[in-house]
């Protein structure tokens, strides 16, 4: 089988939003393929990197970067996102190198991955890069920032789902060197820029204790060319709102007091993070990219394995990762509503639906 | 056992660093402290080969304006305002050949201002020793608006930006010399906890 015959063609959606009135929904579809990140029913914190680029045919995980039915509407929050703040992006100047290895990796990948929307033709440094999706059509000097609207890193993540961190390796130690972060789980790209790794993890609970991170970064810094790794990381969200900043949190901080037991269903979303690194060629620098998926729960429990497995992963979390989390206020109805859905029958081994 | 964030940084007593050939210490308030501990242990250790230069801005802590006097011979220069003292030492960092060893103490507002100008000189942090003296009032960015209130000694205080009430987190950035502050009535307006000195 080609690798073309084992990635989704996205039937992209007309624009919907992620903001006031919320019309963002995933279709049949892409309730099928959503990756859902519990292959059991109890959660713990763990390193949980895998290989990336080997998933099964149409799922999230078969291109190097997902294109899914959100596509416009992603983008267009992002756009909204960054004409309001406009310092969610950021790279530190020494990164000009790790910015133009990202822009080939990308549109490389996008190109291999998509050829119906996405087209690249090099000759010689002259590029030309086909976006279908946004009619774009642009030629520019490979190496010369000059001859793109944007600065190489923006230029292009303004057209990729998903959040990007760009880090350089220095003295056996990764950097926060740059990012795209418009679609966040509450922190903050323009604090934490510059720190070292263990700086930027620094509120995270648990798990330095349990020395999770001095194993990642171990196995992180050893990341090989055209080797990359992901793992899944989950947390819950009220309503389909992309932009859970830090810096908004004055904004949609409410939300999370306005779930009740009747509108639980609709308004608390399962968010996954779905999170790959890739080592850059020329600059030795790690492209790590944040792919955010969100599905109510309304959607979650129409598969019965999930509704079931989500329900008793809720009942035995410790109550300091919900705290964290920033959902154990609503916790509660979350458990409740779930519970509705789970018969106590044995669930399947695997993520999949049944 | 690990405890609290680990981005929160760590200060130690300045020690004179004697492989180096000139040596720069900069102070504020009850820096003074600091600078008298590392002059004694000059004295121990003698050292005729280098020699140090002081930067004082006493702030209103005056009281100490005396013994750094008499401490540091002809070394010692005495500002009545910080922007002074911080353009004094942009052009002595400017000047600065190899062998400078740079020492800062004071308040960690005042700490991570001298950061920032030496980062400015070309000077990475970890080649500056730091004390912090005297008051545990932190340097706070808003993570809203970006202000950054400097000498803040509560839990919770108003941004002078934005208005918004904010907590004080451990979360610290060396590059912005600041810890963050983040709205704590937002899922509850206008329920503020109880507002405690704790950074006295």
């Amino acid at each position: 089988m080609s690798a073309q015959l084992q990635i989704n063609d996205p039937k992209i959606k007309p624009i919907e939003t992620f903001r006031d009135d919320f019309t963002y929904s995933n279709s049949p579809e892409a309730i099928r393929r959503f990756p859902f990140p519990f292959h059991e029913d109890k959660y713990m914190y763990s390193v949980n990197i895998e290989p990336h680029n080997v998933g099964p045919a149409g799922s999230v995980f078969a291109p190097a970067f997902d294109i899914d039915e959100h596509y416009l509407s992603e983008i267009e929050e992002r756009r909204r996102v960054l004409e309001e703040d406009p310092g969610r992006c950021a790279v530190l100047p020494h990164m000009m190198e790790a910015q133009w290895d990202t822009l080939e990796l990308l549109m490389t990948s996008l190109a291999r991955d998509y050829p119906q929307h996405f087209k690249l033709e090099r000759n010689g440094d002259r590029w030309t890069w086909e976006n279908r999706l946004l009619g774009i059509k642009d030629t520019f000097t490979f190496d010369d920032a000059s001859t793109l609207p944007y600065e190489p890193f923006e230029y292009i993540t303004r057209q990729v789902q998903g959040d990007f961190t760009l880090h350089g390796q220095r003295n056996n130690m990764l950097y926060m060197d740059g990012g795209m972060v418009t679609c966040q789980a509450d922190w903050s790209l323009q604090f934490d820029l510059g720190m070292d790794f263990y700086e930027w993890h620094g509120p995270v609970p648990k798990a330095h204790e349990m020395g999770i991170f001095e194993r990642a970064l171990k196995y992180l810094l050893n990341l090989q060319v055209g080797q990359p790794v992901r793992r899944l990381n989950w947390t819950m969200t009220v309503h389909p709102r992309m932009d859970t900043s830090p810096e908004n949190y004055h904004k949609w901080g409410i939300d999370r007091s306005q779930v009740t037991a009747d509108n639980v269903g609709e308004l608390a979303h399962l968010r996954v993070e779905l999170q790959s690194l890739f080592r850059l060629p020329r600059s030795n620098a790690i492209i790590f990219s944040i792919r955010c998926y969100l599905i109510s729960l309304n959607e979650l429990v129409t598969v019965p394995k999930w509704a079931r497995r989500f329900h008793r992963v809720h009942k035995s979390l410790p109550p300091e990762l919900a705290d964290y989390k920033g959902f154990s206020g609503y916790q509660p109805y979350v458990i409740d509503f779930l519970s509705q859905y789970d018969d106590g029958a044995p669930t399947s081994p695997g993520t999949q639906p049944d | 056992m690990i405890e609290g964030i680990k981005s929160r940084p760590v200060y130690s007593d300045l020690r004179p660093d004697l492989d180096g050939s000139h040596h720069l210490l900069v102070a504020e308030g009850a820096g003074a402290e600091a600078l008298v501990r590392f002059c004694h242990a000059w004295d121990a250790a003698g050292d005729p080969d280098a020699d140090y230069d002081i930067l004082y801005h006493p702030d209103e802590d005056r009281r100490w304006i005396g013994t750094v006097n008499e401490l540091a011979r002809e070394a010692v220069a005495v500002f009545v305002n910080r922007v002074g003292l911080e353009s004094v030492l942009a052009r002595r960092l400017a000047a600065a050949r190899m062998g400078l060893r740079l020492y800062v103490a004071g308040s960690e507002g005042f700490i991570w201002r001298v950061v920032a100008i030496a980062r400015e000189a070309g000077l990475s942090e970890d080649a500056i020793q730091k004390e912090r003296c005297g008051t545990q009032a932190r340097p706070v960015s808003c993570v809203h608006c970006k202000t950054i209130a400097d000498d803040v000694t509560t839990n919770v205080y108003q941004c002078p930006g934005c208005g918004l009430h904010v907590f004080v987190r451990d979360h610290f950035s060396r590059l912005l010399g600041a810890y963050q502050s983040v709205c704590v009535d937002a899922e509850n307006p206008g329920e503020l906890p109880e507002i405690e000195e704790v950074y006295a």
